[in-house]
């Protein structure tokens, strides 16, 4: 049985969720989308999911898309406390930091952050998010090559 | 006269051993009645200078003749020939213009007949006497002459202040009149009792007094008076005048008045200072002078601190390179008197530091420099300064913070147009959304280079070591967000030696810039084109070469020499900006004192050579 995608949605601009989250539809009408516009409710509902059911894979996240700007709690302060829930561990979602910002020192934290997949500057388009899912971490990889080069 | 006649008679007795005596002891001559010379002994012809044959026969010189115009001479002829002694002093002046006196002694000689018969003169030397009386009477002279030339009057008083003498006259009255006035008629009555006051003190204990008294002169002006008065002793010890002398110092009074004044005015105004700090000092360096301004500043009181050496009031910290400057400033003191300011930090006493700003002036007093230095606190001045360079600081920062979160909004607009375009919508309100789209762009963008812009504005930033690299893939991995990122290929190459310092803030920009532009107008990929963007930095000749190339667009020869121009865009309404990034671009090559190329073909290709000249750290 295949199950449909988990996406979890993270922003504190409402508008902004909403944005993402039609965007989503329009690219996996299937995709189920958990929105909150407030990091430390999306911890809660994370740990609450990983202590309650054993067999949380079904309802775990696959995706999240994570603003850096945030009131109470900004992206890179989720990343530090989500990394220590072992639904996380396990589960290994990809995690996309999003921010309107280009700011080189939150592009340079995001990559340099080990759950981070990528970042991605806002808004999400229906054209970004397929280039990013149908190749994951493709720049990554190709930075990579691009350094060992002489 | 009965000595000489028995003289005569000794001599007529031939009593040879006394007329030789008298010979050796006496100087004398006989002459006839006519004047000419019978016998001169031995003692005459040495004073005269002649032998005594020349001498016989001749007139005696010293007695001139009854004809003489000098009356003296006169009434000597016309005492002998009456037969009677003449006494006095004769002159003599000789050959060699030595000069004599001569107390002489003529007697008549007369015969049987009561006739004038010779005249005997004995004379005696009394030049040294006379001499000496001379100078004192010359000393006199003067002395005298002394006493009316000096301008104190002074008088000689008894003990009611009955005028004895006095040097000189007051006002129309002469010397001699105000003898016998008294003392009080010539002294303002208001004084009356202080002046008796001395003078009874005088005559009472006979110690010298001193006193001023104050007149009306002629013209009805004021007139300082001071006198001193001392007693005059008798030859028993006693007491018996008291003499006064007065003397004018109105001229002096008010000089010194003014003096005292002026003096006290300033000193008044320098110890109050205590807005500015003065501090005086010899050439030494040892403080002299300190006002209230130094207390409170350095917290020392002027007991304290004169004397000390005005390396106690800086800092230690600084000591040796501030006294370094002080001693510069100095010398250069010496030479041109220019006032040169100099900032250091002061060190209270309680050691505390604070800023200071030194003014420092130079003169002379004798042989001795002086050196005054005015300071200025200026602990609220560079407070301030300090203040203001963090508020710059804060609104650069502001300015580039609020340029990154106000593109929060454009993103959120632009989502909402990305969906409305998905939407099934009539042809005419999709053009109105491509066109707010392409509004919006163009904020974003203007923003983009505002964040820029507060970059650069503050130039004040240090030179670091330069990793080329490392900076290339962090501005690359940056622009990972930007449409056509995906398809482009980045090539990239970088061969520098040694560590080349820049500015990192400038240096980003420059390759963001450049980059962000390569990607931007990159040519979209099909199956036989791919975009590539190569990236290259090589050292050229001790310059840094960066070429940044790209298959993209180009740009038509007709932009080529304007695109470097503010708010010019090559006409293609399809790519957004706002014609700010290659302004950016050549101001931060020129600021870093390079030189940028641009070489192109349109829907070909662009180059951009920028050189850049090597520097290093130091």
């Amino acid at each position: 049985m295949k199950y449909s995608t988990n996406i979890m949605l993270i922003d504190d601009n409402k508008i902004d969720l909403f944005i993402h989250q039609r965007v989503i539809e329009k690219f996996d009408s299937m995709a189920h989308t958990m929105v909150f516009s407030n990091a430390i409710h999306a911890i809660t509902y994370l740990e609450v999911l990983d202590a309650t059911k054993t067999n949380c894979e079904k309802d775990f996240p696959q995706i999240i898309f994570l603003d850096i700007n945030m009131p109470e709690m900004n992206g890179f302060q989720f990343l530090n406390e989500v990394k220590n829930i072992s639904a996380i561990q396990r589960n290994r979602p990809q995690i996309y930091l999003l921010s309107s910002s280009t700011l080189p020192e939150d592009i340079k934290m995001a990559n340099e952050n080990v759950l981070c997949t990528n970042y991605i500057n806002k808004p999400l388009t229906l054209e970004k998010i397929t280039n990013l899912l149908a190749l994951p971490r493709p720049n990554r990889k190709f930075l990579k090559t691009l350094k060992q080069l002489p | 006269m009965i000595q000489l006649t028995k003289l005569k008679q000794l001599s007529e007795n031939q009593d040879g051993d006394l007329l030789e005596l008298l010979k050796q002891n006496v100087i004398f001559t006989i002459t006839d009645t006519l004047g000419r010379i019978t016998y001169a002994n031995e003692n005459f012809c040495d004073l005269v200078g002649y032998h005594e044959h020349e001498l016989l026969g001749e007139t005696n010189g010293l007695l001139k003749s009854e004809c003489d115009k000098n009356p003296m001479y006169r009434a000597l002829w016309k005492t002998i020939k009456k037969g009677k002694t003449w006494n006095g002093t004769l002159y003599h002046s000789d050959s060699s213009n030595k000069n004599c006196w001569l107390d002489t002694t003529i007697t008549p000689i007369l015969n049987s007949k009561g006739q004038v018969e010779k005249y005997v003169a004995i004379h005696k030397d009394i030049t040294s006497e006379q001499e000496e009386k001379n100078s004192i009477a010359e000393i006199e002279f003067r002395h005298n002459a002394f006493i009316e030339s000096i301008p104190n009057l002074v008088v000689s008083i008894s003990r009611l202040g009955k005028i004895l003498s006095a040097n000189r006259g007051i006002g129309n009255l002469q010397a001699d009149e105000l003898i016998g006035t008294y003392v009080y008629g010539y002294i303002n009555p208001i004084f009356h009792d202080l002046v008796r006051k001395h003078i009874m003190s005088v005559f009472n204990g006979g110690k010298p007094q001193q006193f001023e008294t104050m007149d009306y002169g002629v013209s009805a002006n004021k007139r300082f008076l001071l006198s001193q008065i001392g007693p005059s002793f008798g030859k028993e010890g006693e007491i018996i005048s008291a003499t006064i002398s007065t003397r004018d110092i109105t001229n002096i009074r008010t000089i010194k008045h003014e003096l005292r004044d002026n003096d006290a005015k300033y000193r008044t105004i320098f110890k109050s200072i205590d807005v500015g700090i003065i501090v005086v000092a010899d050439d030494k360096g040892n403080i002299t002078e300190w006002n209230k301004g130094a207390e409170l500043a350095f917290g020392y009181s002027e007991d304290e601190i004169i004397g000390c050496h005005l390396t106690q009031l800086i800092s230690h910290q600084f000591r040796k390179a501030s006294m370094k400057e002080l001693i510069a400033a100095a010398n250069k003191l010496k030479k041109s008197r220019m006032q040169e300011t100099i900032e250091m930090l002061g060190l209270k006493k309680d050691g505390k530091e604070f800023p200071v700003e030194f003014a420092l002036s130079k003169w002379k007093k004798g042989k001795n420099a002086y050196f005054c230095a005015m300071m200025l606190d200026i602990s609220k001045s560079k407070s301030l300064e300090q203040k203001l360079k963090n508020k710059t600081r804060d609104l650069e920062l502001f300015l580039y913070r609020s340029a990154h979160d106000l593109k929060a909004p454009f993103s959120s607009a632009e989502g909402i147009i990305n969906l409305m375009k998905q939407e099934d919508i009539s042809p005419n309100i999709t053009q109105l959304t491509s066109m707010l789209d392409i509004t919006l762009q163009k904020g974003k963008s203007m923003i983009d280079n505002l964040a820029l812009a507060a970059i650069i504005s503050d130039k004040n930033k240090e030179l670091q070591p330069v990793d080329f690299s490392n900076m290339i893939n962090n501005i690359i991995d940056g622009l990972s967000g930007t449409i056509n990122f995906q398809f482009i290929k980045f090539q990239m190459k970088v061969m520098v030696h040694g560590e080349l310092y820049y500015n990192h803030d400038l240096l980003k920009s420059l390759f963001q810039n450049l980059i962000q532009n390569a990607i931007k107008f990159s040519r979209p990929k099909t199956d036989d084109f791919q975009p590539v963007v190569e990236i290259e930095v090589t050292s050229v000749r001790g310059d840094v070469q960066i070429l940044i190339k790209d298959n993209g667009r180009g740009i038509s020869e007709l932009h080529l020499d304007k695109i470097f121009d503010l708010y010019y865009r090559a006409d293609n309404e399809e790519i957004p900006g706002v014609g700010i990034g290659l302004y950016l671009v050549k101001n931060i090559v020129d600021d870093l004192n390079g030189k940028i190329e641009i070489t192109s073909e349109y829907q070909q290709r662009t180059c951009f050579k920028i050189q850049l000249p090597h520097s290093t750290g130091a």
